[in-house]
């Protein structure tokens, strides 16, 4: 397997400067890969598309370079990309939709329609993704729409049945590592085998996490092995997680809930986030193996209902609450 | 304290004394000058104080129609309105000319809250007297966009009340003052203003309840007001919800204070570690509003409301039925700390968003994802390499603020 890359000069942050610029760079999803290069032959034929995958898996990446080879040299002026998390409702993606489509229309000769890239997708409620429906109909004439989303099952059926529907699995290690290898010989740096492997352990099979770790591991040194790595994790999580988890399991709730108040608001960071840091930490603590296991059976009841609920910071204080309870009853066991 | 509302004894008699809303005042009359069997009815609408009531009470007044009023508050069911609007809209034309006066007119006030869940049809009977009426039909609401409200909609000419604009108000507030033989700092009218968010009758209200017996009013006493009558209902309902001996008790003390759901939720989960410190009863009561919540998040997404009174006893019934250690009531905190914390940490919040869009457009991410995958790394390569730190900054163009956070964030960890 070979990766080959033609970097954008101008881009400063790795993730851009090697973004795949054509589907043939993509090394993964190779039936996936396959059947959109169908579309590049006979674009006409290509119907809506729906990628829908984890984060850092390339999906992003797959629209951009459809955009690129089917629109040719002007595709930035016929594509839209739009972000539902960021936009604020479905009238301001409709006023854009309407926009755009108004001005990108002009010069329809070799181009064979717009494109319309709507990332996030599955963050929209179901009233706004029924008059996403309805917009795409609209503009099914001289739009194609590329739907990105995590989970393909948060679409309404509708729109799913108006996409060829395409998952994006997470990337396999060897994919992950064999593109951290090709970056680091670039870049002109020696990346160690355990440097590798702690990237990975980090970041899973999320790729833009793994080069955004390489590369501000590399600010550390030209050589980046494990200890290197460790250390970039490290100052990345913010150490008020840990912080949060041994006062609530000390029994001390209330610091431990102005530590979390503290996250959500001085560090942005969202409840997802949180939880997910809180999961990783918990095999790290000091506890014996099972009470480790059911603390992860708190943390996956939380994490569901961070999902249903309204408040993230009532869910995380419930869940603070269920450890600072747990270490009593612990403690009445022994 | 004096016997009268000042907001009755105030209420406008003629039609200057009524104070903004020129346009929609100017709309009105014209449309009650013209009107003749067979024109739209009207629908005044507009946030509660800004004198809807008041212009068709003095308009009718000067123009000599008998009015006929009737509201929510007094009658409810679709059949009360039906006996009595009915054979008052049929009033026929003869017998007008022969009474020699202009007339009736029919007005119903806050139609919103007239048609409960029980009487669905009772629109249809009220469209079908709008369309048969021989007298002009006023109504009235504060929330014209409500559902039960669309087919009214159709069938009236829609008249917009707006938030009376605070010099008017001072102006007002003085003149009562003036006639109370009270003097005043002019301060403390401007709060009152300000605090009353256009409604004028809520400001000539708090006026009164300020004033109460005192010959002289200064700024630091409206303040102080405000504030008390906001905190005493905070620890009183919070009081009467740890403190309910049954479900009912509990879910009456919340309808009781005026702090709606979403801020309720907020105070109590706010106040519940310093009520309850044992940390298993603690952890019941939290699960409790942690199940609210999700009531919440259901309602939110599917916009089905029937599922408020759930969320509402477990936010309330569902920490007071936990059996729990000895306590009383301690001295709640209010207004809860995440509002607080919102208003502190603004500054910081702005920026980091500035910074999240940057990255957004450069990387093909949502803020959010830029906040997650991008923040954490971009504030460790500031603290690490200025070189690159420079680079970044003048690719993602970030100012000298966004630069200052990026560097402070990485120090501190």
């Amino acid at each position: 397997m070979e990766v080959t890359f033609t970097s954008k000069e101008d881009a400063v942050m790795w993730v851009e400067k090697y973004r795949p610029k054509s589907l043939d760079e993509i090394i993964n999803h190779k039936k996936t890969i396959k059947s959109l290069k169908s579309f590049l032959n006979t674009p006409r034929t290509m119907p809506h598309l729906l990628f829908a995958g984890p984060a850092g898996t390339g999906k992003t990446s797959a629209a951009l370079c459809i955009a690129r080879q089917l629109l040719g040299r002007t595709w930035r002026d016929h594509t839209l990309e739009l972000n539902a998390s960021d936009e604020r409702g479905i009238q301001m993606v409709r006023e854009r939709v309407k926009t755009f489509s108004r001005h990108a229309t002009g010069t329809l000769g070799n181009i064979p329609f717009n494109l319309i890239i709507l990332d996030e997708s599955d963050q929209m409620t179901k009233n706004a993704q029924t008059a996403l429906r309805r917009i795409m109909e609209a503009n099914s004439r001289i739009s194609r729409f590329i739907l990105i989303c995590n989970y393909s099952s948060k679409i309404i059926p509708p729109i799913q049945s108006r996409c060829a529907i395409f998952r994006f699995s997470a990337l396999s290690h060897e994919d992950v590592a064999e593109y951290l290898c090709e970056i680091s010989e670039k870049e002109g740096l020696t990346l160690s085998k355990d440097g590798v492997k702690a990237i990975i352990d980090f970041c899973r099979g999320d790729l833009r996490r793994a080069i955004n770790t390489l590369q501000t591991a590399s600010t550390l040194g030209k050589d980046v092995d494990e200890k290197v790595v460790l250390q970039i994790v490290g100052q990345a999580s913010p150490k008020e997680v840990l912080e949060m988890i041994g006062k609530a399991l000390s029994g001390n709730f209330l610091e431990a809930r102005a530590k979390l108040y503290e996250l959500l608001n001085k560090y942005g960071l969202s409840g997802t986030d949180i939880i997910r840091q809180i999961h990783r930490e918990v095999f790290n603590l000091d506890l014996d193996e099972r009470a480790k296991v059911e603390l992860a059976d708190i943390i996956g009841e939380y994490d569901f209902r961070l999902v249903e609920g309204a408040n993230e910071d009532v869910q995380l204080s419930a869940l603070l609450a269920q450890f600072t309870k747990f270490n009593v009853e612990r403690g009445n066991r022994n | 304290m004096p016997d009268e509302m000042w907001s009755e004894k105030y209420r406008p008699v003629h039609l200057y004394q009524i104070i903004g809303n020129e346009k929609a005042k100017l709309t009105f009359i014209t449309w009650l000058k013209h009107w003749k069997p067979g024109s739209k009815s009207v629908l005044l609408y507009g946030p509660p104080g800004t004198g809807k009531t008041t212009l068709v009470q003095v308009v009718s007044n000067e123009f000599g129609y008998k009015l006929i009023e009737m509201n929510a508050s007094d009658v409810r069911t679709k059949t009360a309105i039906m006996s009595t609007a009915g054979p008052i809209a049929r009033e026929s034309s003869l017998y007008v000319t022969l009474y020699n006066g202009a007339g009736s007119i029919l007005f119903l006030d806050e139609v919103d809250g007239i048609f409960g869940r029980e009487d669905r049809g009772g629109i249809g009977g009220l469209l079908k007297i709008i369309d048969e009426t021989n007298v002009p039909i006023i109504l009235a609401a504060n929330d014209p966009w409500n559902p039960k409200l669309r087919l009214l909609r159709r069938s009236c000419e829609m008249i917009r009340f707006y938030y009376v604009r605070p010099p008017k108000i001072i102006a007002l507030l003085k003149r009562i003052c003036q006639e109370e033989g009270v003097e005043a700092e002019a301060k403390a009218f401007a709060f009152l203003a300000e605090k009353s968010g256009g409604d004028v009758r809520s400001a000539i209200n708090d006026l009164q309840s300020v004033i109460g017996e005192r010959k002289v009013l200064k700024v630091q006493d409206v303040k102080r007001l405000g504030m008390r009558d906001r905190k005493i209902d905070v620890q009183e309902a919070l009081t009467g919800i740890f403190f309910a001996k049954n479900v009912k008790e509990a879910i009456q003390s919340f309808n009781n204070s005026k702090i709606d759901y979403e801020m309720m939720l907020h105070t109590i989960h706010d106040n519940l570690p310093l009520q309850y410190s044992d940390p298993i009863v603690l952890a019941s009561a939290y699960n409790a509003i942690s199940r609210a919540d999700i009531f919440f998040g259901r309602i939110a997404r599917t916009q089905n409301w029937s599922l408020l009174k759930y969320a509402i006893e477990q936010m309330t019934a569902g920490i007071s039925t936990i059996k729990k250690e000895k306590t009383s009531p301690v001295h709640y905190r209010f207004p809860p700390s995440k509002i607080m914390m919102l208003g502190r940490t603004k500054s910081e919040r702005n920026l980091r968003r500035g910074i999240c869009e940057r990255v957004g457009v450069k990387c093909h991410v949502s803020r959010k994802a830029a906040n997650t995958d991008f923040l954490p790394f971009l504030k460790v390569i500031f603290n690490n390499d200025t070189d690159l730190a420079s680079e970044i900054s003048s690719w993602l163009t970030l100012d000298n603020e966004m630069i200052g956070y990026l560097e402070e964030i990485g120090r501190n960890n």
